[in-house]
């Protein structure tokens, strides 16, 4: 019995020592080989339109309250209801498809659940009977901004924050379904991707495309950033 | 002729036996000194012969068959330790304990001064936990240890790290000593708790109530010291390992192509500890090396359902009923981050003769904190502290030691992607302190010092701007304190420190203790101290805007924080039971907290001297010595805190518990420990601010958390082969308690961070 718990003496020595190197971090992820959007938008109505047809933004540099047109804005806030050539957008962590009471086109989003992108690769996986969802009424987050200036109507001064219940709410439209797809909570600010693979079906209807939401942060993200580049992987089935 | 010699051959063959039988049966008889009667049960340890323990028999005897000269140490239930010789020319050694008075392990402290003294000759009470008493327990850190053995007192993990709250104080009134030196890199008062490495602690002192004489600002509540360990044998070594089950699995297979890949394996990290002691007595010079790697997994904590908030009536602000909040979104898990640490400390001690000891130290700790936010961002704290020491005994006039300590803590944040990494905090502590004890008179004990603080803290929430902006605060402190034991059982000791600081000027805190030993198995303490707790650097120039929500704003107006603590304590103790009765009241004024305050379409958080505060309460702790192989340590503590303007903002639990019950058991070569802990935290009831829209107009108003109580078991066996081989098996958690409620606001500070039920194994060696 001593003579074994003898020959494990070195072996426990070691484990101690073995560990003390442990704490280095090694950066051994392969390269970064998805999407990000080109721009932060910010609260109350900022939406970036997307085309995936054409794999093109309609408004990759406005930012700001999409109510009233500029130059660098084509599309304001309820514009968007009549137009075809988007099928899809961006606002924070919510999400539109041209569909619903966000547009009047045939768009909508189907859940595939938690598989793996690479292996939706038709559009027979998508099942017969499967019901895409369209967009509906939800609360998004409004500026400080026209917090401000709403309040200003009324005399109200109350903060637009509230540690307890958050920055101050209004109502929008989007995708219910893919409110799931990129979810916030907090504080600590958190925002939990699902990694499901959702099928976004195009404006008119007929052409669909796989969007796996990665990650609110983008890989080069800079340190002291808060995110909203968000990563992801949009690509088309047939 | 023959026959004559053979009888006689074999005569002196059983003589020889005899002998040889008789040398290896060395006996150490151990007897009360009062009564003489045997003392079963005793522990002694050949201090010389690798830590070899041996417990007496009925008889109060331990034999031995060790050789030459040994160094003895013996314990026993109720009695003072002792230390002696067993002569290689003696082969029967007479041991008289001294009964003691002492509900803490009776070992040698280092109080108010350079001298180590005996807990039962200290004017103060000091709690005592052993660092051979924690390596059994099997604990990780110094928080699972400190919760096990002080009543109510709990480390919370929370969203800037662990915070920790006992009878009504937080960890700003809370000072953590390591051998004596403060540390800096503190948030709202805590420190990285991490850097204290549990297998460098030869002991740790609690001493409860105001020190601010002896230690100045944060010593208003208690003070925590760690002192080290210093060998003193030529060559000691302790190196093990401890596994422990994981918290949670998050991931099961995490490939190099996923964007998260680091993320993914740091929340995942394995539980692991692997530490090693390393110590030398080379005559003139000791060294001592200390090294421990720690890594822990990260995991969810879950609340089903969703938060209410319950207001009741209050027809000032137009609420006419109890009304509950229900929230209209699911409470999110509760992400509790794991971390991954290194501590490496050096000390090197000098002797240069009987009168002048030098000693130099660094330590350097390096921890890594993964928390479950997906934000690509980790962080990573870097720490180095040193120091120099030096004592010079001055014939028998006195004795002079000087110490310079410095301290620096930095932290980071780190990318996941990209190797880079951000500096965000940096602190810097300098403290130069010279001291001179006098023993010229007898029966006075004279304590002279001074010290310095000089503290320097670069942060990025000094400004706007989110720039690196550097504030300092510096303070000198001058105490005296004079010790008196000139009247019979009796011990007097008075004292004043005068603290001056640039900003706040001249503070000025005494205190005043006396015990009294009614007789000898009785005795009573009574103390009256000042305390102050100068605000810190970052309650004065805080400036910090959270992304536009709210603002951290400092108050450079604030005062420092006063309060005032008188405690009585008494002891009494029979053949079989000891209980130790401590009553207080501790009275803060200008009590320094953060409070929201709104302002037009802005919430910022203050800091303000508010008014009065007052923690009065009880403390009792008891052992109990069933039999030679049981024992029973228990600990009930009650506090009762005053409200603020009819409101309870005072997370403190009234009732908290704690019970230890042990079991040893021993052979030749062979020790068997088994112990369960329990600490019961009794339920509570505190108010939080909040907003409530009564008639279409935000009213203050706040809601009411409930609490209840909860209990936490660990059960640890230890078994020790050969003296030099422990296995340790534990289970943390053994009744598997998980927090069904998150609960709002400052509520989730005041749940219990456990997954569950865990087991963990742990292999030791000692050389």
């Amino acid at each position: 019995m001593k003579k074994y718990l003898d020959s494990i003496t070195p072996f426990v020595l070691f484990l101690t020592l073995a560990f003390v190197p442990m704490g280095c971090v090694e950066y051994d992820a392969l390269p970064y080989d998805g999407k990000n959007l080109p721009r932060l938008t910010e609260y109350s109505n900022d939406w970036l339109y997307y085309n995936l047809r054409e794999d093109k933004f309609l408004n990759p540099f406005s930012s700001g309250d999409s109510l009233f047109r500029s130059a660098d804005r084509p599309i304001v806030e309820g514009e968007q209801k009549d137009r075809l050539d988007w099928d899809i957008a961006f606002n924070r962590f919510n999400i539109r498809t041209n569909s619903g009471l966000s547009g009047k086109g045939q768009g909508g989003a189907y859940d595939m659940g938690a598989v793996s992108y690479e292996s939706i690769t038709s559009i027979s996986q998508i099942p017969k009977q499967a019901l895409f969802v369209t967009d509906t009424v939800i609360s998004i987050t409004m500026s400080q901004e026209q917090w401000i200036l709403e309040s200003s109507k009324t005399g109200n001064t109350d903060p637009w924050f509230d540690p307890n219940n958050g920055p101050k709410q209004m109502k929008s439209t989007a995708n219910l379904l893919l409110a799931n797809a990129l979810r916030f909570s907090g504080p600590p600010p958190s925002y939990q991707p699902s990694f499901h693979v959702y099928i976004i079906r195009s404006a008119e209807g007929n052409r669909f495309f796989k969007l796996l939401i990665i990650s609110w942060y983008n890989p080069e993200l800079e340190i002291g950033e808060s995110g909203g580049l968000i990563s992801y992987k949009c690509d088309e089935i047939f | 002729m023959f026959r004559i010699n053979l009888r006689l051959l074999l005569f002196t063959c059983i003589l020889c036996m005899g002998f040889n039988v008789y040398a290896q049966q060395r006996v150490i008889h151990i007897v009360d000194e009062q009564t003489s009667d045997v003392i079963p049960g005793a522990k002694v340890v050949l201090l010389n012969k690798g830590d070899q323990i041996f417990y007496s028999n009925e008889n109060g005897e331990v034999l031995v068959t060790e050789m030459g000269d040994l160094t003895l140490y013996i314990e026993a239930f109720q009695y003072q330790f002792t230390t002696t010789v067993l002569a290689s020319n003696q082969d029967f050694k007479l041991v008289q304990l001294k009964t003691g008075n002492e509900v803490m392990d009776d070992i040698l402290i280092t109080t108010s001064n350079t001298n180590l003294k005996r807990t039962k000759d200290s004017s103060v009470l000091v709690q005592v936990i052993s660092g051979a008493k924690l390596s059994e327990s099997g604990f990780t850190g110094i928080q699972d240890a400190l919760m096990s053995e002080i009543p109510g007192m709990n480390f919370q993990k929370v969203g800037f790290g662990t915070d920790v709250n006992v009878g009504g104080l937080d960890a700003r009134n809370i000072l953590f000593l390591i051998d004596g030196e403060k540390l800096t890199g503190e948030m709202a008062g805590n420190l990285d708790y991490q850097r204290f490495n549990i297998h460098s602690v030869d002991h740790i002192e609690i001493i409860k109530g105001a020190s601010s004489i002896l230690y100045g600002s944060m010593a208003s509540g208690a003070v925590i010291n760690l002192i080290t360990k210093k060998t003193d044998q030529k060559f000691a070594l302790t190196a093990g390992v401890r596994y422990g089950e994981m918290n949670q699995r998050n991931y099961k297979n995490p490939k190099k192509s996923d964007f998260l890949y680091m993320f993914e394996k740091n929340v995942d990290r394995p539980n692991l500890q692997g530490w090693l002691s390393m110590g030398s007595n080379l005559g003139k010079v000791t060294l001592q090396t200390d090294v421990q790697y720690t890594s822990t997994d990260a995991y969810y904590l879950f609340q089903s359902g969703y938060d209410k908030k319950t207001f009741r009536k209050n027809p000032t602000i137009g609420l006419l009923r109890d009304t509950v909040i229900t929230s209209f979104i699911e409470r999110p898990p509760l992400g509790i981050e794991g971390d991954e640490f290194v501590n490496v400390s050096q000390k090197v001690y000098y002797d240069v003769n009987d009168n002048l000891h030098f000693q130099a130290y660094g330590t350097y700790f390096f921890m890594n904190s993964y928390d479950l936010i997906q934000d690509l961002i980790f962080n990573q704290t870097e720490d180095f502290s040193g120091g120099f020491k030096m004592k010079y005994k001055i014939k028998n006039i006195g004795e002079l030691s000087a110490s310079v300590h410095v301290d620096n803590y930095k932290r980071f944040k780190r990318h996941e992607r990209i190797d880079e990494r951000k500096k965000l905090y940096d602190s810097k502590l300098v403290q130069p302190r010279l001291k001179f004890v006098s023993t010229y008179f007898e029966q006075h004990e004279l304590t002279l010092g001074v010290e310095q603080n000089e503290e320097k803290l670069i942060s990025d929430r000094f400004g706007r701007e989110g720039t690196l902006t550097e504030r300092e605060s510096k303070e000198i402190e001058a105490f005296v304190q004079e010790e008196y034991s000139g009247i019979e059982r009796t011990k007097i000791a008075l004292g004043i420190r005068s603290s001056y600081n640039e900003l706040f000027g001249t503070n000025v805190s005494p205190k005043f203790s006396v015990k009294y030993d009614l007789k000898e198995q009785f005795s009573f303490r009574f103390t009256y101290a000042k305390g102050y707790r100068i605000p810190t650097i970052k309650e004065k120039f805080f400036d910090w805007d959270h992304l536009g929500m709210f603002q951290i704003v400092g108050n450079p107006d604030l005062k420092p924080e006063k309060n005032t603590y008188f405690s009585f304590s008494t002891e009494f103790q029979n053949s079989s039971l000891f209980v130790n009765f401590n009553a207080y009241t501790n009275y803060f004024k200008d009590k320094i907290e953060g409070v929201w305050r709104v302002f037009e379409f802005q919430y910022n958080f203050e800091y303000q001297n508010l008014n009065t505060s007052n923690l009065r309460g009880f403390d009792v702790l008891g052992k109990v010595k069933i039999n030679p192989n049981f024992n029973v340590n228990w600990s009930y503590s009650y506090v009762k805190v005053s409200k603020t303007k009819g409101v309870q903002l005072n997370t403190a639990s009234p009732h908290n518990a704690n019970i230890q019950i042990e079991y040893n058991f021993s052979r030749l070569n062979y020790d068997l420990r088994a112990g369960i802990n329990t600490n019961i935290i009794g339920a509570k009831k505190f108010n939080v601010q909040d907003k409530l829209m009564i008639n279409g107009k935000a009213q203050d108003a706040y809601f009411e958390v409930d609490l209840p109580t909860y209990t936490m078991s660990n059960l640890v066996v230890n078994q020790t082969f050969y003296k030099h081989y422990k296995l340790t098996l534990g289970v943390d958690n053994v009744f598997n308690y998980k927090p069904s409620l998150l609960g709002a606001g400052v509520a989730m500070f005041n749940i219990p961070a456990t997954p569950g039920r865990r087991w963990f194994v742990q292999v030791e060696y000692k050389f």
